[in-house]
């Protein structure tokens, strides 16, 4: 490839995102987690009460 | 009566923190999905032109070398695509975006990017200036270059794409604690050779 330069002819507009290289999946699945044992948690405690009364 | 409330607050507590960490996931999931439709409506990307000198030397980047890192990586095509704003990635190499220059001794802006994993660009964190990276080249050249800052853009600052001046090296990875920054590492071109 001596003797040439290849580049993007406008600077890379057009481009709109840098390359995504950063994984949110774990996070997603623990905020999922949580919220899940939080309900689940609640529903427990809501039934207890109206066990209760 | 009183393990019942405990119980709730604690359930309670527990849904809020799921709360807290899924927001900022979806926020900024949703922020990258809506810059790139809004791009994909707007323009399309122009094809990579030639520019030819006498002195020129350049090469397309097949493999990625920080000794200091103990890291070498296999490097294949960074390809965009347009209607979904994405890059090609892949778990276990570093990726050349073909919309920057290739490694070169005159100008321009070398673009590798690579996943925030341990066995890929993770350890990127700990480099320091002076540190050298070496590009090895499909036609058998060696770009050396050497590390001199870094910084964490938004993911939507695609500026490097338009430098022009003396030939460098940009690295880049994810950084922040939802992945939400594009972390740029730059490197200056120190020399090159022939293997």
């Amino acid at each position: 490839m001596s003797g040439q330069i290849l580049t993007a002819s406008t600077g890379g507009l057009g481009v709109a995102l840098l390359p995504n290289t950063g994984s949110t999946r774990p996070l997603f699945y623990a905020a999922a987690v949580l919220l899940l044992g939080g309900l689940v948690t609640l529903a427990i405690s809501l039934a207890l009460k109206s066990k209760a009364n | 009566m009183i393990r019942r409330k405990k119980l709730f607050i604690l359930g309670l507590g527990i849904f809020l923190s799921g709360l807290l960490v899924m927001a900022p996931t979806l926020y900024y999931r949703t922020k990258d999905y809506a810059a790139a439709n809004h791009f994909q409506t707007q323009t399309t990307i122009p094809a990579p032109q030639l520019k030819s000198s006498p002195t020129l030397v350049s090469g397309k980047p097949i493999e990625l070398i920080l000794d200091d890192l103990k890291l070498k990586l296999i490097v294949t095509d960074g390809v965009y695509n347009n209607l979904t704003g994405q890059w090609s990635l892949s778990t276990n190499k570093a990726h050349y975006a073909l919309l920057s220059t290739v490694p070169n001794n005159e100008e321009g802006n070398t673009l590798i990017y690579g996943h925030y994993r341990p066995e890929v660009f993770a350890r990127l964190k700990r480099v320091q200036p002076g540190n050298e990276a070496i590009v090895l080249t499909d036609n058998g050249y060696r770009f050396i270059y050497r590390f001199r800052s870094t910084q964490a853009v938004n993911p939507t600052d695609t500026s490097i794409f338009a430098y022009r001046g003396a030939p460098m090296l940009t690295l880049q990875t994810c950084s922040g604690a939802w992945m939400q920054n594009r972390q740029l590492y730059s490197f200056d071109l120190f020399r090159f050779e022939k293997i």
